[in-house]
């Protein structure tokens, strides 16, 4: 990091703070747009991506870090991903039908009739455990 | 036995170090080598500990209802001295959490990790002292706190060692409270630490020492601490999730509709039991290859030294492990094949599990093949080393029933299950680092280990090992199911493999007996074992061929050693010994040598090995 | 005895020690992190989401409120804002110091602190406010997860600012002694700082508005 380079940085840190500001204001001002659920998480998380990335490469450096880093993010960010997706997936892909694809804990809001009754839970497990 | 000329001097320059107090050299010491003997210290007598649990436990499987002998009438009166099923419960969840999380890993990674690693690599100390006497400083209070919960109304943690609710977020004991407060404290002191041991790998490594000419055991420590780094995380949030809970009355694990005792919890609900058993299982999988890796490693050193032979498939090893590392963070709903999961999940599950078998299988073959052709030196550490092959292999093997969905339908939560896993972490894993105890004692002490002594200990742990271990598969097979308090007793289907209790029992007894050869062996030869040099094993690695025995207080090494080959250069054709230190260099050529430069650059490594450095990446 | 590479950098890895270190924990804490978005992912998509105009909804906490209407999104883009400055004042803290001009690195450094804490005051605001109406994390799963996540964020700046206010304090003595270690004290610190903000840039979102 040489003397001279210090202070083109310090204006790259500026810029990223005004960007900083500006998206914040979109994320807040998109959440009013009446999107599908869907929808709205994707735009949500981009903006939120883009910010976190300025952060990271230019706040944090990361631009001009080593390779040693990167593939330490690069396993943490894999890890990561596994950690999200995976158990959401579980739940996703259930043995019994339930209503609601699997996504069961019990909440008091589907009708009674709806609800899987205890014999019909042992009958699909095949009797006493 | 120091290095070439030239070496940095930079340890004499602090002549004027003050001389520390009791506290700061023995109670808060920043010295990788005394913090390395804390934590040894202190996991065997949690290991021991929790063998004292078991030996109770096994007692009232084998012998239900009767007296336990000597402690019962102390612990239970009320019951006649006999275990009550509460305390069954106590100890089994205890004993499994004392002998992973405060006896194996703390010998694997602290004791032995933080001894042995600045040592291989050349360098005065861990990365940062400071933080490794803080990692010991949560370690140690954090064993306290799980072992207080013992006298704490209610008891100690009694939902398993894995704590699932809702059993544990409802059941009353404090102790259950104290377990997760204690396992805050470990995850802390392991993460603390395995930051240190990745950067002191990576950073301080001596002149010459490239990646592919770390010792093995260097490399599974490091993939080890990535694995603790990297997986340990979200059981701590499943912990403070889980404490919330039960402090809070959060409902992050309980759904609605719950009854306890026979009437309705009216909890809130909205959240469900799996969420802690993905993120529990999230890490309890990458924390088996925690307990294995290191075991791995010791025997990969003890194999090479034995053999008087290079390890077989060196690199193949090194990307073994880092491959079986990487799989280890994919794998882990095998643990969770009854839950309800569906197919298509559970065969991605499933044949992940099938492929972190074939980087085990590689390792333990190239272990294997690594005695062929060698010059075997049965010495005490050997013999526990090779005992570990076999071990491990049936441990490894018998994974795959487990790891199969069809055959995991029928052997899920059975004796087969506890046989598998204990396979590989005591015949295994602590075969291996008993094994690295007698190994590495000289280079602790400067005396030798009896080797008479050693060698009772070894056949007698070996045979009785098995003897407690083998039954559990047969038992596992014809459906005996695991935590029973009465070891099956009340299911008649359980009938004609009851007798098997008492073999188990029995022989857990003898083997507790077995290990006072070892107590009394290391305690007696810390103060008349026979002296030895710095290198009584001849081997080939920093620690022997570089440092005193015991190594220099402050610094390891008289001068930094410099590297010119790999640390398993045995039987080298065309050399005059059976062995070739790896800080030898090269012999000159027999070219008349130019006068060598009196003045060297200061602190900085000689022109050889700066180029050997250099070309790495 | 030193420990070498302390402060300057190896030259194969191009880098210190400490740096080195602080990355990994940073790692270890995206997965900490990551293990509390993904159970606020499995217990979301589990419950039922509130619906207008289902009158019975609004009374069962099982149900998924409509998270905006619940929190104080204005109070949270404040915040946002504040961490945000903070962050640009961290690195400019850092950016000072490679200038050689300790005052300015004084105010950035007590800019940075000052911001810190105006975060605290309005998370209190905020908890003080919930708890007044009885919403505690025992309320829901919503509130539960909310309170964790935001809790444990917010422990996070408290541990930060503890680090900044005694380099603050304390830091001239090292910075006329060994100034380059000094540097790279407010750098590792920085880097952590970032990351504290980073997570706020997906919590707040997530939390607030989706």
């Amino acid at each position: 990091m040489a003397g001279h380079d210090i202070n083109k940085e310090i204006r790259a840190y500026w810029l990223v703070f005004g960007a900083l500001l500006v998206f914040t204001g979109l994320t807040v001002g998109v959440s009013y747009i009446p999107f599908v659920i869907s929808m709205s998480l994707i735009v949500g998380l981009a903006v939120a991506l883009c910010k976190g990335t300025m952060v990271a490469l230019i706040f944090m450096h990361l631009k001009a870090e080593k390779r040693l880093i990167y593939w330490s993010l690069f396993f943490t960010v894999i890890f990561f991903f596994a950690c999200i997706l995976l158990p959401i997936l579980t739940e996703m892909d259930q043995l019994d039908e339930s209503p609601n694809g699997g996504f069961y804990h019990g909440t008091a809001l589907p009708d009674p009739e709806d609800r899987p009754s205890f014999t019909h839970y042992t009958e699909n497990r095949g009797g006493d455990h | 036995m120091s290095s070439t000329e030239g070496g940095a001097h930079a340890h004499h320059d602090d002549h004027h170090h003050p001389v520390d107090g009791f506290m700061r050299k023995y109670v808060f010491s920043v010295d990788h080598k005394w913090i390395g003997i804390q934590y040894g210290m202190t996991a065997l007598i949690f290991l021991l500990f929790g063998f004292g649990l078991m030996m109770i436990m096994r007692w009232s499987m084998a012998y239900p209802g009767v007296e336990v002998p000597w402690v019962g009438q102390w612990l239970w009166p009320d019951t006649g001295g006999a275990m009550p099923s509460e305390a069954y419960n106590q100890f089994g969840a205890m004993h499994g959490t004392i002998m992973v999380f405060l006896g194996v890993v703390p010998l694997a990674v602290g004791a032995f990790g933080n001894y042995v690693v600045p040592l291989q690599v050349g360098a005065p100390d861990m990365a940062f002292p400071k933080l490794n006497m803080a990692s010991f400083w949560c370690y140690l209070p954090g064993g306290v706190i799980m072992l207080a919960s013992f006298f704490l109304p209610g008891g100690a943690a009694q939902s398993g060692w894995t704590s699932y609710p809702p059993l544990s977020v409802t059941i009353e004991a404090t102790g259950q409270t104290f377990w997760l407060i204690g396992m805050v404290f470990l995850i802390t002191s392991s993460l603390l630490g395995s930051v240190n041991t990745i950067v002191t790998i990576v950073q301080l490594r001596a002149p010459g020492l490239t990646w592919f000419r770390l010792p093995f055991f260097v490399w599974t420590q490091l993939v080890t601490a990535f694995l603790l780094l990297l997986a340990f995380p979200p059981l701590e949030a499943a912990g403070l999730m889980q404490l919330s809970d039960r402090v809070f009355d959060t409902n992050f694990f309980l759904p609605q509709g719950l009854m306890l005792n026979g009437d309705p919890l009216n909890n809130v609900g909205g959240g469900s039991a799996l969420l802690y058993q993905h993120l529990f299982w999230f890490l309890a999988h990458p924390e088996v290859y925690v307990l294995i890796l290191p075991a791995i490693g010791i025997v990969g050193e003890i194999i090479a030294n034995n053999t008087r032979k290079p390890l077989y498939g060196y690199k193949t090893l090194i990307y073994a492990s880092i491959f079986l590392g990487f799989m280890s963070f994919i794998v882990w709903a095998h643990h969770m094949f009854m839950t309800g999961m569906g197919t298509s999940i559970s065969a991605f599950f499933q044949t992940t599990t099938m492929i972190i078998s074939i980087p085990s299988v590689i390792i333990l073959t190239a272990l294997l093949l690594s005695l062929w052709g060698g010059s075997i030196r049965l010495t005490t550490p050997m013999l526990f080393a090779l005992s570990f092959l076999p071990m491990f292999a049936i441990g490894g093997l018998t994974g795959l029933p487990l790891g199969l969905i069809s055959s995991d339908i029928h052997l899920h939560d059975t004796y087969y299950v506890i046989g598998h896993f204990h396979y590989v972490v005591a015949p295994g894993t602590l075969m291996a680092l008993f094994g690295g105890i007698y190994y590495w004692f000289p280079k602790m002490t400067g005396r030798k280990m009896s080797d008479v002594l050693g060698k009772l200990h070894f056949w007698g742990s070996f045979v009785t090992l098995n003897g407690v271990f083998m039954p559990m598969f047969i038992q596992g097979l014809g459906g005996v199911s695991r935590r029973l308090f009465d070891g099956g007793e009340a299911y008649a289907h359980a009938e004609p493999y009851l007798w098997l209790n008492k073999v188990m029992t029995h022989s857990a007894f003898l083997l507790g007996a077995f290990q006072v050869f070892f107590i009394i062996n290391f305690f007696m030869s810390i103060f008349i074992g026979r002296k030895v040099d710095a290198n009584p094993w001849k081997a080939t690695t920093l620690e022997w061929t570089d440092a005193p025995s015991p190594p220099v207080g402050h610094g390891n090494f008289e001068h930094t050693p410099v590297v010119y080959r790999g640390p398993t250069e045995y039987s080298v054709p065309g050399h005059d010994k059976d062995f070739t230190p790896q800080s030898e260099p090269d012999p000159a050529p027999p070219e008349p040598e130019p006068e060598p430069e009196p003045a060297e650059e200061p602190a900085e490594a000689p022109a050889g090995a700066e180029a050997s450095a250099g070309e790495e990446k | 005895m030193q420990i070498p590479y302390a402060v300057t950098e190896r030259p194969d890895t191009g880098l210190n020690n400490a740096k080195l270190g602080i990355w990994l924990f940073l790692a270890s804490e995206v997965m900490l992190f990551g293990a509390l978005f993904s159970s606020y992912i499995f217990l979301r998509v589990s419950a039922p989401e509130w619906e207008m105009g289902v009158p019975e909804a609004a009374q069962n906490p099982a149900v998924w409120p409509l998270q905006f209407q619940k929190l104080k999104v204005a109070l949270a883009c404040l915040n946002t804002v504040f961490l945000i400055f903070s962050s640009v004042t961290m690195v400019m803290a850092w950016a000072e110091l490679k200038r050689n001009n300790w005052a300015k690195h004084k105010l950035y450094l007590g800019l940075t602190i000052g911001l810190a804490l105006a975060f605290m005051v309005i998370k209190a605001i905020e908890y003080g406010g919930k708890f007044s109406h009885g919403d505690f994390p025992s309320t829901s799963n919503f509130y539960a997860i909310y309170y964790t996540m935001t809790g444990l964020h917010g422990l996070h700046i408290v541990g930060g600012v503890a680090v900044l206010a005694y380099l603050f304090f304390f830091g001239k003595k090292m910075w006329n002694t060994e100034p380059e270690r000094f540097a790279g004290r407010i750098e590792i610190t920085g880097l952590y700082w970032h990351f504290v903000d980073l997570v706020w840039i997906f919590l707040f979102p997530v939390l607030y508005l989706l």
